[in-house]
């Protein structure tokens, strides 16, 4: 395992995977907890309607697909029409909408082809150090806005009813939420592309859901859970010699199956032990 | 489940597409005639353009969004100095969180810095000399012969930033040059049989262009420089235009034509509104445009003249 | 006294920095002459009539008395430090209506130039960047007082304390600016948030003055802005903004504030312009405060108000502007919380870039008044002395 580590590239990799696996485990308690689960979807979408943009205008890429996502992720923030259309019905217009506009972008553009297959679950071996330091910056950032107003962004909150006498009252902080996380998705886009965020954001929080309740047990059982399996997922795709987005999400996909063993043998042993006392 | 996959494909490629062709250098600079050298000696290998327009008086523009947007951009950012542009241009600079176009930097010409000034002020310099330049006068681009030493400095600019089109760029400068010496003796011929004719001029402005083409300034409109003419200044300028037979009125486009008509009244001299930059003027695109015109206009009206 | 001694040590390390850079040569080469500090004193005087003793000029810098007013004498310092910082200050002399001399130091920071991603940072003691007015000195104001909602939201000397931004301009072809701040929260010159009892006492008289500390790094003064330009043509330049302040305040235990501004800013000035003139100017904003006084939201203080203005450059160095008000804050019989209506005409002169003349007449409607109309006549005078860089567009 631990000569994996002297290969400059995979030293990146797994740095870059680690940084990932932390920033999204905890989003993803996040995500999961206020059923925003197709979201992210959306809005990595967005983050691609920005790329494919500013390739088209030769600009920089994570730039535009920054503001794109915040801007976008702003309008996914509001509530108004949630009584009437359910959000995972908005989530999928978006993706749809925000998919055909990208098509239509790359049509235009004289020169888009590239490394197809491989991107798809991104590149993480050809994360650079600017990349990572961005990374690192951006998830910084983000974490810090988290942990200062911790209190206002953790409760789940409520559809607002009609007419409240103050126009931003809760939204405010909903909003903040949806930027913070549209921040993440634009910068984690690039180096792991749409499906290994996708399954980083939702898989470990979702084991960590089967055993805690808590937000402290629940962030820590999320981060192990992700920090994990992108090691073995990288360790797989090294030793093994399969690409490295896919093993990811492989790895993922077998932590949560064991975990969901785990939890109904663990439930089957303390239910027929109940009553012979702690263990 | 098709479709999303091709589309996260193709997004996904293009993040890692990097342009492999060199982007052509990115040049800001603050007026249209040192936009108008920067092609010459630049060609294909530049994009260049300028934050004033050449109908636009270049010492009082606003730090806009507008113009710290394109700084922020910029690989190489170039202004006359000597003061001209002290009320905006630091103030863009700050704000356009450029490290590669601060004073100091590779991306940053100060093109004075080889000229030789005219008008330094020998006296300790104070605001009761009106918007006097301590530095000397910034005009200086209305000299062809600087012309010279303004590709020069411009080209030893962009050979820095784009090395590998080192050669390509000094042959197009030297080939500017031939051309332009060709062309300033041209000029000179045409202007010569005016020399010595005497002019005002409203701002302290064409010094420079009257040294090289014989040109003989006896007085301004502004008693000094930036400060507009009492009735006691416009007595005596109307004395001494009648005592030297002041032939034309020379001024810029953004200048107002009010007080120019009234001396021309006064003392018979023409009003000849002359434009200082290229684009001042419909067909004036290039350096060489500029001289073509503005000799062109003076022979014409002085002809008229005598 | 102590201020006095901050004050005079700025001054001296400037007036070190200047001695340092003469000793090495100014050379008169004008890339040179970036390298030396700007020093600059500006003078804000104003005569003022009111037409009752008791005027509704509460700003810190408005002319507040009938007879003479200085508003304020602001020294300005500034240097490129190296290429990677620059740093500014600004101390400021005034004397307040009860005849009392203050000395502040208004602002000193020190400004990134050259970080990576077009990141700037701002780090010492500085207005926040909310709206418009606010960062704006008073002598860069077009008119002689401040804007009542400013005043009521903000303080009679703005909303400044010591903190950091950091502000990143986006790639994007059009001006897209994103700004972060984070400060302390009290002060008296944060009076919509921690405040002190003294500054407390004056905005908020009917609420009790509750002494918190800082107890987690929520208790700090954040503000987000977003600032956007649209450049129509050569001539006319629009640039709009949202921002928003969130911070603790002292009526109690967990109590906070919210306060959301809405700015706007459009200008058209032809290319012939001589000196900046003819242009017309028009500037707006729009700022609520959501103020917590306990945990029952119904006790909640809304106040809300706005300012338009627009100035006219009608003929070379001559200025005319009219500014509309109004702010409300919901409470009849508190001068810092009724409904309040202004109108303030003026013309202004410039002889130069470095003086101006102004005269202005406020007309003004107060329901704790009554609504019986006020007037107001100011006279006021600007000198500049020395360097001082451009404001912000």
């Amino acid at each position: 395992m631990l000569e994996m580590l002297s290969i400059p590239f995979m030293r990146q990799a797994v740095l870059a995977g680690l940084i990932l696996a932390a920033m999204l485990a905890y989003l993803g308690i996040h995500v999961v907890r206020r059923r925003i689960v197709f979201v992210d979807l959306a809005i990595a979408q967005l983050s691609a309607v920005g790329v494919a943009l500013a390739m088209l205008l030769d600009q920089d890429p994570i730039g535009f697909s920054l503001v794109f996502t915040m801007v976008g992720a702003a309008f996914l923030s509001l509530p108004a029409y949630e009584q009437r259309i359910p959000q995972e019905a908005i989530m999928g217009i978006v993706y749809a909408v925000a998919s055909a506009v990208s098509i239509l972008i790359i049509a235009k553009m004289p020169h888009g082809e590239a490394d197809i297959l491989n991107l798809f679950f991104g590149n993480i071996l050809a994360v650079t150090d600017g990349q990572i330091g961005l990374m690192a910056l951006t998830f910084g950032s983000v974490g810090l806005v988290h942990l200062i107003f911790a209190k206002r962004l953790m409760p789940i909150p409520v559809p607002t009813e009609s007419g409240s006498t103050f126009l931003f009252k809760a939204m405010s902080w909903n909003l903040l939420f949806y930027l913070t996380l549209a921040v993440v998705i634009a910068v984690a886009i690039r180096t792991a592309g749409v499906l290994l965020v996708f399954s980083d954001l939702i898989i470990p929080a979702a084991v960590a859901l089967l055993f805690a309740e808590r937000l402290r047990p629940l962030v820590l059982l999320s981060a192990a859970t992700g920090v994990l399996s992108n090691l073995a997922g990288l360790y797989a795709s090294y030793r093994f010699d399969f690409p490295s987005g896919p093993s990811i999400v492989a790895s993922l996909g077998v932590f949560l199956a064991l975990a969901m063993i785990g939890k109904s043998v663990a439930l089957t042993i303390f239910s027929r032990s109940d009553k012979s006392g702690p263990k | 489940m098709m479709i999303k996959a091709i589309v996260s494909v193709f997004i996904g490629g293009l993040l890692f597409v990097n342009p492999a062709w060199a982007a052509p250098l990115q040049v800001v600079t603050t007026t249209e005639d040192l936009a108008a050298i920067v092609r010459e000696v630049g060609g294909p290998f530049v994009e260049v353009e300028s934050q004033t327009r050449g109908t636009q008086d270049p010492h009082f523009l606003e730090a806009r969004p507008s113009l710290i947007l394109k700084a922020s951009r910029a690989d190489l950012f170039i202004e006359i100095g000597l003061g001209l542009e002290v009320g905006w241009t630091p103030a863009v600079l700050v704000a356009a969180r450029n490290p590669a176009i601060q004073p100091g930097a590779l991306g940053y010409l100060d093109v004075s810095r080889d000229i030789k000034p005219l008008e330094i002020p020998s006296a300790p310099v104070d605001r009761s000399q009106g918007d006097v330049h301590p530095l000397g006068n910034p005009h200086y681009w209305l000299d062809p012969e600087n012309g010279t030493i303004i590709s020069q400095e411009i080209a030893r600019s962009l050979m820095s930033l784009l090395p590998d089109q080192s050669q390509a760029i000094d042959r197009n400068q030297k080939e500017f040059v031939e051309r332009f010496n060709a062309a300033i003796v041209l000029w000179k011929t045409r202007m010569k049989p005016y020399e010595g004719a005497k002019v005002i001029t409203y701002h302290n402005s064409w010094t420079y262009f009257a040294r090289r083409f014989g040109l003989d300034v006896v007085g301004y409109v502004e008693p000094k420089p930036g400060v507009a003419p009492s009735p006691a200044h416009l007595n005596q300028l109307i004395a001494l235009m009648k005592q030297e037979k002041a032939k034309l009125i020379i001024m810029e486009p953004y200048f107002s034509r009010s007080i120019p008509d009234l001396l021309s009244r006064e003392t018979g001299a023409k009003v000849l509104v002359l434009p200082p930059s290229v684009g001042g003027a419909e067909g004036i695109k290039t350096y060489f445009d500029l001289f073509d015109y503005l000799t062109d206009q003076l022979t014409t009206a002085l002809s008229k003249g005598s | 006294m102590l201020r006095s001694i901050f004050c005079l040590i700025i001054v001296l390390l400037f007036q070190s920095a200047i001695e340092a850079r003469a000793q090495q040569g100014t050379g008169s080469r004008p890339g040179l002459q970036g390298l030396n500090p700007e020093i600059s004193l500006d003078g804000l005087f104003a005569a003022a009539y009111f037409s009752e003793p008791d005027n509704l000029n509460f700003g810190g810098h408005d002319p507040n008395q009938t007879g003479f007013t200085l508003q304020n004498l602001e020294l300005t310092l500034g240097a490129t430090v190296d290429p990677y910082a620059r740093a500014d200050a600004h101390i400021i002399y005034l004397i307040d209506e009860e005849g009392e001399s203050i000395l502040e130091v208004e602002e000193a920071y020190l400004t990134t130039l050259s970080l990576p991603h077009r990141l700037q940072l701002i780090g010492g003691q500085f207005f926040t960047r909310f709206g418009r007015i606010n960062a704006m000195h008073p002598h860069a104001w077009a008119f002689a007082d401040q804007p009542v909602i400013n005043n009521r939201l903000f303080g009679p000397d703005g909303l400044r304390n010591p903190g950091a931004q950091i502000s990143w301009l986006s790639p994007l072809p059009f001006y897209l600016e994103l700004t972060g701040s984070v400060q302390n929260a009290g002060g008296e010159t944060a009076a919509s948030f921690l405040s002190n009892e003294e500054a407390f006492g004056e905005t908020f008289p009917n609420l009790v003055f509750e002494e918190r500390e800082v107890e987690k790094l929520e208790d700090l003064l954040y503000m987000t802005r977003i600032k956007t330009a649209w450049t129509v043509s050569d001539e006319v330049e629009m640039v709009q903004g949202f921002s928003g302040l969130f911070g603790p305040n002292a009526s109690g235990e967990d109590t906070y504030t919210k306060i959301f501004g809405l700015d706007f800013y459009g200008k058209w000035r032809p290319l012939s312009a001589q000196k900046g003139w003819l242009f017309v100017a028009l500037q707006a904003e729009a700022i609520w405060r959501r103020y917590e006084t306990s945990e029952n939201s119904e006790d909640n203080l809304h106040d809300r108000g706005l300012y338009l203005q627009g100035l006219w450059g009608f003929a070379s160095r001559w200025v005319v502007g009219l500014r509309g008000e109004y702010a409300n804050g919901g409470d009849e019989t508190d001068p810092l919380g009724d409904r309040r209506y202004r109108v303030s005409p003026n013309l202004t002169f410039y002889p130069s870039e470095f003086s101006k003349w102004r005269l202005q007449y406020n007309y003004d409607l107060a329901e704790h008044l009554d609504d019986k109309p006020l007037h107001a006549v100011f006279l006021q005078f600007e000198f500049l002395i020395g360097a001082h860089g451009a404001h912000q567009f």
